[in-house]
């Protein structure tokens, strides 16, 4: 190949590779991407520390969709109360101020206007998205973009950044997923992403550097302040090394002191959440706080305060505890709040600007836009709370009472999430607060019941509802009764016994509601225990057969017979019982007393046979106890010391034994005797546990009864203590019948206890000893002594080891057993091996026994 | 004697004889049954009936403790309530405590006061009234001024109605509150223990209360002796010109056809000469503000 045709080769893969698409590698948001790496975190983090702090508009500003039919976009200097300039548009976001430039959604794109004159400086189209929101840095805007943030299924986002003063891009991503508001911050775009991530890119390239993901919490915000960034849910995170954790008990974490907010509010504004450029009721339903330099895995906040916007409604409270600090009421809906070091600073929708302190919550008038805004973007850079302002009036008790008592309806579910705050608060005088708010007829339905239920809950101030219970319907001072429905109960939960004299006025007072009789009746009687039996007894019977409680009246007679029923004494149920045979007393009652009494009774019985299967179960627990005992101490074999001693005592019965063998047999010189015991406990007769179900005649199964079980326990001891007889004993010997009769009766109920196990002993009995004449002989007393003078059991001896008197020679009557079955003996002074047991089926020596016994072999036995 | 004292006495003396066989001061005597009206019936007996499984026998036992009218009747009675009644059977004994017309029967008859059942309630009220006229228990006017603070209208009117008649001048500032409230039957209570001063705040209300609240009201006042010629004047006078309707003409004819055909007093001739002066086919209702 000549050098031209190698050139054009060479050519041809670069020719291709110009003509196909640029191949395009995922620098972001990739799947692959390892989140929660805390060494890249660190290095973010780092950067992060060592940026300076984010630019902020250079005065005080606020930035605003004008609202009416000529809608505009406007800036506004607070400090002169002056627009800088108006653009008409039609907004459909809430303007974001950043640095000198604003950025806003028109329809399907976004346009970056220029701060100070309102001139465009560039665009960006996202046709098929919507604005989540942007961030600057330097001359870099990020805006994210995505479908679906306002509902739909559709699920698709992009994060554009652009050159801050042209608008041109400088990198971009599509994500197949929701992308919310960044920050940036440190030369880093954080991006939330799906409500699970914090990806960190890098502002110049769009790489991304880190990634957080929880795996514990919802991630709906990122946000920079001066001291760092800061990202959540519904509570407050300070990304730190610690984030990589991914958790919240691992990470910097704060959580929200107010939850259950009606309108459901994040602690921050919700970064998946589009604006739209009017006003709406989220905008007036927020939270506020300022993030301040902390240590650790904390998050601190100054005034440790955070603030909740509620319409016209401002709320502070300790950031740790929930604590109310103070509640401010404002004559105006709160279109956008801000927290800074300097104060609150909130912005209506007639333009008016007022400044809160953080400490007092006294609030003053910054500044009068006078214009009617929507969608409203507060800079506070700068401003503060001009002093001398209105203070709320009263205690944070009496600050809460006064909105509760806002007459505004919009704001009914907020008043009743107050109620519950205020009745968490100690103070006793809480209890008449909400005494006294249960009873303003202005008070809506829903709300009420929100009153009675924290009231209810109430267990101090029972002087103020004893003092309510003073007061009874008055025609003619247009008075009510009080709300015995709440106050009677609360009472009860009090433990207020005083209380029992203001109760009884209302059930002698015609006034008192039929519906509430059946709250102060049994509030009598819980109280008032036996003492108010009487006083019941009294009043049941003066309406017996009155009709003033007839048909679903009747529940409120019957109540009081419940309280007689349950507080009176043997007497009184003796006049309910009468009561209920008299047929001038109101049927619905005397059905109720027979069915107290029928209930009374059943309940007895159903208490008994608690009783007694609660004694059943004790009963069998302790039986079992005792058979675990029974079978935890059945032995798998037999110890020395437990065949010595039923072998010692029988020592008379054998040296007879063995006397009367030698008589016999004066030719024996040894009997041999082998000791077989063999336990026959089945296994099932091991089990300590009763069986769960028993089997019917009819086959059917059920479960077993406390009694079945406590039977079945007993059968099992007994036949476990039965067993104890039935440990089967064999000898042998050598053939003498009378031998082995008699020492079959002496061990034939072996007191030890049995197993499963089969055990041998073997002993000898040498009789030479017992024939030979002399003192020598004479000298054996049947058992032998060790060389430490210590008695041993006399099979333990080699000599003769039981004294058995040498008998007349016998005669030819007896027969010999013949040489072939004469056991051999054993080596002496060995004793036998009572703990290991032989091989079964092996006989462990002495052959055959005779034939002419006709029996079997004693192993076979 | 000066002739007008003495015409002043004769007349009141003729006033209580009146009142005194009309019923009007006194309670109404109790309607016997057929079976009872000849026999009186012992104590003893009687209380024995009030045991009785019969609601006859017992309402005939009641009926017979009540002619014996005794103090020794009340506790059986008492009891007898407190053991628990019918309605019906209440009701007649309730009534019957107030003829019998004891002091003895004030505790019960307050308690029945706050009875749940709006009747017993409202005899209850009657009951006191008939004591009171009786006994002139001082404890009694109280109870029927918490009476006038009852949820119900007819107890309400009930208890004015009662204070008026026992002439219960101290109770004039409840029985104007009650009037305040809406309470019709107040109106003739106050003309019936209300001063001139009284007649006069009533006449304000000429306008805002139906004149059928108001004139009986009036009516009360005229028929009081109580009254000098002036006010009765100033009462014709200002009724006459606030309301000039057909009502008021109507009232104004039966005043003077009740009054003697000699009366020449100036209130007289003044309501003469209105009834004269409002024309047949007036309004019906209406009157100055």
């Amino acid at each position: 190949m000549n050098r031209r045709a190698r050139l054009a080769l060479l050519a041809l893969p670069l020719l291709a590779a110009s003509c196909m698409p640029p191949i395009r590698v995922s620098t972001a948001f990739s799947s692959r991407f390892g989140d929660n790496d805390r060494a890249r975190l660190t290095r973010v983090l780092e950067q992060v520390a060592a940026a300076p702090a984010p630019s902020r508009a250079s005065a005080p500003l606020v930035a605003a969709v004008i609202q009416g039919e000529q809608r505009a976009v406007a800036v506004y200097d607070v400090a002169t109360h002056r627009a800088l300039w108006t653009q008409p548009m039609t907004a459909s976001s809430t303007p974001e101020i950043l640095g000198d430039a604003l950025v806003v959604e028109v329809g399907s794109r976004t346009v970056i206007l220029d701060l100070a004159t309102g001139a465009q400086r560039g665009r960006v189209e996202h046709t098929g998205l919507e604005l989540a929101g942007a961030a600057r840095e330097g001359d870099t805007i990020v805006l994210c973009a995505s479908s679906g943030l306002n509902g739909g299924t559709r699920r698709a986002g992009r994060i554009v950044a652009v050159d801050a003063r042209s608008g041109s891009e400088k990198w971009s991503h599509d994500v197949g997923g929701l992308l919310g508001r960044p920050a940036a911050r440190g030369g880093f775009a954080f991006v939330p992403w799906d409500r699970q991530s914090v990806a960190v890119l890098n502002l110049a390239t769009g790489v991304e550097q880190a990634r957080v993901r929880s795996t514990d919490d919802v991630l709906s915000w990122v946000a920079s302040f001066p001291d760092g960034v800061y990202y959540g849910g519904r509570g407050i995170y300070r990304l730190t090394a610690e984030s990589a954790s991914g958790t919240r008990a691992g990470s910097a974490f704060l959580a929200n002191p107010l939850e259950g907010v009606p309108g459901d509010p994040l602690i921050f504004r919700d970064g998946f959440r589009a604006t739209t450029g009017s006003r709406t009721a989220r905008d007036k339903i927020q939270f506020g706080f300022a993030p301040q330099s902390a240590q650790g895995s904390t998050v601190s906040l100054q005034g440790e305060t955070v603030v909740l916007g509620y319409y016209h409604d401002v709320l502070a409270v300790d950031a740790a505890s929930g604590a109310v600090r103070w509640a401010q009421r404002l004559e105006e809906d709160i279109e956008s709040i801000s927290v800074t070091e300097a104060g609150v600073f909130v912005v209506s929708a007639t333009g008016k600007v007022r400044g809160l302190e953080l400490a007092t919550g006294a609030v003053s008038l910054v500044a009068d836009l006078g214009a009617s805004l929507g969608a409203v973007a507060l800079s506070p850079q700068g401003l503060t709370v001009p002093t001398g302002g209105a203070a709320p009036e009263g205690s944070v008790r009496e600050q809460l009472v006064a909105m509760v008592r806002d007459p505004d309806n919009r704001l009914v579910p907020f008043r009743a999430y107050l109620v519950g705050i205020l009745g968490r608060i100690e103070d006793e005088n809480v209890t008449r607060d909400l005494l006294d708010l249960y009873t303003q007829r202005s008070i809506p339905v829903q709300l009420k019941q929100r009153i009675a239920t924290a009231l209810q809950a109430r267990r101090n101030g029972a002087q103020f509802l004893i003092q309510a219970l003073q007061e009874h319907y008055d025609y003619l001072e247009g008075r009510q009764a009080p709300p015995l429905q709440v106050i009677a109960p609360t009472l009860v939960a009090m433990g207020a016994r005083e209380a029992v004299p203001g109760l009884v006025a209302h059930l002698l007072d015609h006034e008192t509601p039929a519906a509430s009789l059946p709250d102060v009746i049994s509030a009598i009687g819980t109280l008032g225990e036996a003492a108010s039996v009487p006083t019941l007894q009294r009043w049941v019977q003066l309406y017996r057969a009155d009709t003033s409680f007839r048909g679903e009246q009747a529940v409120v007679l019957n109540t009081a017979a419940d309280a007689i029923f349950r507080y009176g004494d043997a007497t009184a149920h003796e006049w309910l019982h009468a009561r209920a045979q008299d047929s001038t007393f109101s049927t619905e009652l005397r059905a109720h007393i027979d069915e107290l009494f029928a209930r009374a009774e059943t309940d007895a019985q159903t208490r008994a046979t608690r009783q007694s299967e609660s004694e059943r179960q004790e009963a069998l627990q302790a039986e079992l106890g005792h058979l675990r005992e029974a079978i935890q101490a059945v032995p798998g074999r037999l110890s020395d010391e437990a065949i010595d001693g039923a072998w010692n005592a029988h020592l008379d019965e054998l040296r007879e034994c063995a006397q009367g063998a030698v008589t016999r047999n004066p030719a024996l010189n040894q009997i041999r005797v082998v000791v077989t015991l063999r336990g026959d406990v089945p296994r099932a007769m091991l089990q300590d546990a009763p069986p769960r179900e028993v089997t019917e005649e009819n086959g059917t199964r059920r479960a077993a009864t406390g009694e079945e079980s406590l039977a079945w326990a007993h059968a099992q001891m007994e036949q476990l203590a039965a067993r104890r007889a039935t440990v089967r004993l064999m000898t042998y010997a050598p053939n003498d019948a009378a031998m082995r009769a008699s020492w079959t009766g002496s061990f034939g109920r072996w007191s030890s206890r049995p197993s499963e196990l089969r055990q041998e002993f073997r002993r000898v009995i040498d009789t030479r000893g017992a024939r030979s004449s002399g003192a020598e002989a004479e000298a054996y007393s049947g058992l032998g002594v060790d060389t430490q003078g210590r008695e041993l059991p006399w099979w333990l001896v080699s000599a003769p080891t039981l004294e058995v008197v040498n008998p007349v020679p016998v005669t030819a009557t007896v027969t010999r057993p013949s040489t072939a079955s004469r056991p051999t003996a054993p080596a002496t002074g060995t004793p036998p091996a009572t703990g290991t047991p032989p091989a079964t089926g092996t006989p462990p020596s002495p052959g055959t026994p005779p034939a002419t016994t006709g029996a079997r072999p004693w192993w076979e036995e | 004697m000066p002739p007008n004292h003495f015409r002043h006495a004769l007349f009141a003396a003729v006033i209580v004889s009146v009142t005194a066989h009309s019923g009007w001061a006194q309670p109404r005597a109790p309607r016997r049954t057929a079976g009872a009206a000849a026999r009186v019936i012992p104590l003893r007996d009687a209380v024995q009936m009030l045991h009785a499984a019969n609601p006859d026998e017992v309402r005939e036992g009641v009926a017979a403790l009540t002619r014996l009218g005794t103090a020794e009747v009340v506790p059986p009675l008492v009891e007898l309530i407190e053991s628990g009644l019918s309605d019906s059977l209440l009701d007649y004994v309730v009534e019957q405590l107030g003829f019998v017309g004891r002091a003895e029967a004030i505790p019960t008859l307050s308690t029945l006061l706050h009875h749940r059942r709006t009747a017993v309630r409202r005899l209850s009220v009657s009951a006191m009234k008939n004591l009171f006229q009786r006994t002139r228990d001082a404890r009694v006017p109280p109870l029927l001024e918490s009476a006038l603070r009852d949820s119900d209208r007819d107890v309400r009117g009930e208890a004015a109605t009662a204070l008026g008649d026992i002439n219960a001048r101290a109770s004039l500032g409840l029985l104007q509150r009650a009037f305040d409230r809406n309470v019709p039957e107040a109106s003739v209570a106050i003309g019936r223990v209300g001063d001139f001063a009284a007649a006069q705040r009533l006449m304000e209300s000429i306008g805002r209360t139906p004149l059928s609240v108001l004139i009986p009201g009036f009516e009360a006042f005229m028929a009081r002796r109580d009254l000098t010629d002036d006010n009765r004047h100033t009462i014709v006078e200002t009724l006459v010109s606030r309301s000039p309707t057909r009502p008021i003409k109507e009232f104004l004819q039966r005043w003077v056809q009740g009054l003697p055909p000699n009366d020449r007093s100036r209130a007289r001739q003044r309501a003469m000469l209105a009834i004269r002066q409002i024309r047949d086919d007036a309004p019906a209702s209406g009157g100055a503000q």
